[in-house]
């Protein structure tokens, strides 16, 4: 069973963007106040222009469920549909960059980077929206540290670029816990639970931000697609090419981090998300990144919107909790089956 | 190559249509403001000094944290109460209302579909105050730092559900309540008081409360002298800190009985003098951290525990001292 969709990856592309949108419209019916399908779809019609107009009335539907579904759900469903984009895309982009499927946003201390600027930003009080900015430097800086940590003699060593990830994730996760360690007792549970990831209490602003920058992220990722196909015969030979491959490199670890960083500011670590499913989509589609990557970022949101969904109907346990318990043994799984071939 | 670049000036172009869209403001959630006053209406301060615009006293209200809503049951208007969080669970009808989730996962969906004409939180919570503005819902924050606070949240509360005569009415009782009950201990010199530890929880280190709290005042009108009086809020004590200051008696709550066994059945601690007259009390650990009409309760329990250990420690001194007079004699 080797890459079973790439044949007919158009298809599958089509697919997977309806089991997208089915997946949200799904989750969009899970909560813990029980409102009827029907009622959920004509709240969402209402609200476009033109064809709401046929709906403008929902008789039997009282206001607070518009509420539910336009306030609370239908941003938080949004998030994580963003974030398991981001965070897909942002594995597959550091997997191709280093030639190595052990790379993703969480196992290079990434995420760990990230959560610690939004967790400085949380201790000292910064409004909300500068905590995506601060995520963004940290992770940033804990990136190009592992990048030239990583580095040996002009190439990239990959043993030396995961024991550094290892280290910095150790560091930031030790800042971390400092923080915890000095905030308020009522304050701490609330940055320890954050350290897990949730998409609970997500609002429209966090969805305005992460948007632009999934939209604008992915597309960077996507458009050196070829470069990073070329990149993985050999650097040598992708210079031989005409490749920029130096450039390439600084670019996507800029990009991916700036990926993981935001939505993490938003929503707390989400582990695995950025491990497996590039794996996953590899092993479906293959290896080409053209493929690759739309498949990834599809999936990566399919995934999240699954696990949010499972986290609310389970009494909001934390979805990073959820998707390492999904994750991790499917991940098992996948390598099991795929013994000797990841798709590499 | 170039496709390349079309594909990033896209994605460029697409992201600054996003972020002007979000800069003109958010396309749903916005707040109509009503500028109109009615006649009607009442203005409210909450603990934090916010002022809070009602129409008319809320007539649902959702109960955010178990002091809450025992003061607002004291205050005759728990009928009012639609949702509670998972920690309330007195009086007895508070544990039937609709849980809405505790501080940690709140159930935001919950609190919108019950419609509250106001939320009413704490302190610890104030965050919640801006997320229940995206959903219109107004919030009340109260005090429940000190013994004051918690007369001042009855009148506030009283003012805010249109019984304020009640709310002064009830404040003043328990106020004199209190008094009353420690009277005799309240101003006991230093030399006369007992050293007390209360263990309030045990997280990574032994918690208990220090100055500031109203758990200090609690056991200082019972005629104690808390240990961890010289720290600041909530706080965590080291071992090496209670075998030095040698508490005469330890309280905690009831839930906690087996950890602090195996504390107190370490060599280390067999010289604490409350380990040794087995001064280990046990009480009802929520009317000693709740801020509500119960710090009745809680202060007479202490004031009961606290006259105990006076008889009991004041035996044993004499005796010891008995024995040591003797041993000196008998050394001699």
């Amino acid at each position: 069973m080797s890459h079973p969709l790439k044949k007919h990856f158009k298809t599958s592309l089509l697919a997977f963007a309806l089991l997208g949108l089915a997946s949200v419209v799904i989750s969009l019916s899970l909560g813990s106040v029980d409102i009827p399908f029907r009622n959920i779809v004509e709240i969402l019609l209402s609200r476009i222009p033109f064809v709401g107009d046929l709906f403008s009335t929902h008789p039997g539907s009282p206001p607070t469920w518009d509420s539910i579904i336009m306030k609370i759900r239908l941003p938080r469903v949004l998030l994580g549909f963003i974030a398991g984009v981001s965070l897909s895309v942002s594995g597959s982009s550091m997997q191709g960059v280093f030639k190595n499927p052990m790379a993703s946003p969480f196992i290079l201390g990434v995420s760990a980077g990230a959560a610690l600027g939004a967790a400085i930003g949380i201790f000292f009080g910064f409004p909300w929206y500068l905590l995506p900015v601060m995520a963004f430097i940290f992770a940033m800086g804990t990136m190009l540290t592992v990048f030239f940590l990583g580095r040996v003699r002009g190439r990239t060593d990959i043993s030396t670029l995961l024991l550094a990830g290892l280290a910095m994730n150790f560091l930031m996760t030790a800042f971390t816990s400092l923080i915890i360690f000095y905030s308020d007792p009522a304050e701490r549970m609330s940055i320890v639970a954050w350290t897990w990831g949730s998409l609970n209490g997500t609002v429209w602003n966090h969805v305005w931000i992460s948007l632009p920058v999934m939209l604008l992220g992915s597309t960077v990722v996507y458009a050196y697609a070829r470069d990073l196909n070329v990149i993985q015969t050999g650097e040598t030979s992708a210079k031989q090419l005409g490749i920029e491959v130096e450039k390439t490199k600084i670019v996507q670890l800029i990009t991916s981090s700036f990926l993981a960083a935001v939505v993490i500011s938003f929503t707390g670590i989400i582990g695995f998300v950025g491990l497996i499913i590039p794996h996953a989509s590899r092993l479906l589609v293959g290896p080409d990144h053209k493929k690759l990557i739309p498949i990834s970022a599809l999936l990566g949101g399919i995934f999240l919107v699954a696990c949010d969904a499972a986290s609310r109907m389970s009494g909001e346990i934390w979805v990073g909790v959820i998707t390492g318990l999904f994750g991790a043994p499917f991940f098992i799984y996948l390598l099991i089956r795929n013994r000797g071939d990841t798709g590499w | 190559m170039e496709s390349k670049y079309v594909l990033a000036a896209v994605g460029v172009l697409v992201a600054v249509v996003f972020i002007i869209a979000a800069l003109l403001g958010p396309l749903s959630g916005t707040i109509e403001q009503d500028d109109q006053e009615d006649e009607q209406s009442f203005v409210v301060e909450d603990a934090t000094g916010n002022e809070i615009r009602f129409d008319e006293p809320p007539e649902r209200i959702v109960s955010f944290m178990a002091s809450n809503t025992e003061l607002l049951f004291h205050l005759e208007v728990g009928e009012r109460i639609v949702g509670v969080d998972d920690f309330s669970d007195y009086p007895e009808e508070a544990v039937a209302i609709q849980n809405v989730g505790d501080s940690l996962e709140v159930d935001y969906e919950k609190i919108v579909d019950l419609e509250p004409d106001v939320m009413v939180i704490t302190e610890a919570v104030i965050h919640m105050r801006d997320e229940m503005e995206n959903y219109g819902i107004k919030c009340f924050v109260t005090g429940g730092n000190t013994l004051e606070d918690v007369y001042s949240d009855l009148e506030l509360l009283g003012e805010m559900c249109g019984v304020p005569e009640r709310g002064e009415e009830k404040a003043q009782e328990l106020r004199e309540d209190m008094n009353d009950i420690t009277e005799d201990t309240k101003d006991l010199p230093e030399y006369e008081r007992v050293d007390v530890l209360y263990i309030s929880g045990i997280f990574e280190g032994i918690n208990t409360p220090g100055e500031g709290t109203f758990q200090n005042t609690l056991f200082t009108n019972a005629g104690f002298n808390n240990i961890a009086s010289d720290k600041i809020g909530w706080a965590t004590i080291s071992e090496e800190d209670i075998v030095m200051r040698d508490p005469d008696v330890i309280i905690a709550p009831y839930y906690l009985e087996e950890s602090i066994s195996e504390y107190t059945e370490k060599d280390s601690w067999q010289d604490i003098t409350a380990v040794v007259e087995d001064e280990i009390h046990f009480v009802d650990g929520d009317i000693m951290s709740r801020p509500g009409p119960r710090i009745v309760e809680a202060q007479e329990t202490l004031v009961d525990i606290n006259e105990e250990a006076e008889t009991n420690l004041s035996l044993s001194w004499s005796i010891s001292s008995k024995e040591l007079a003797e041993g000196t004699c008998l050394t001699l």
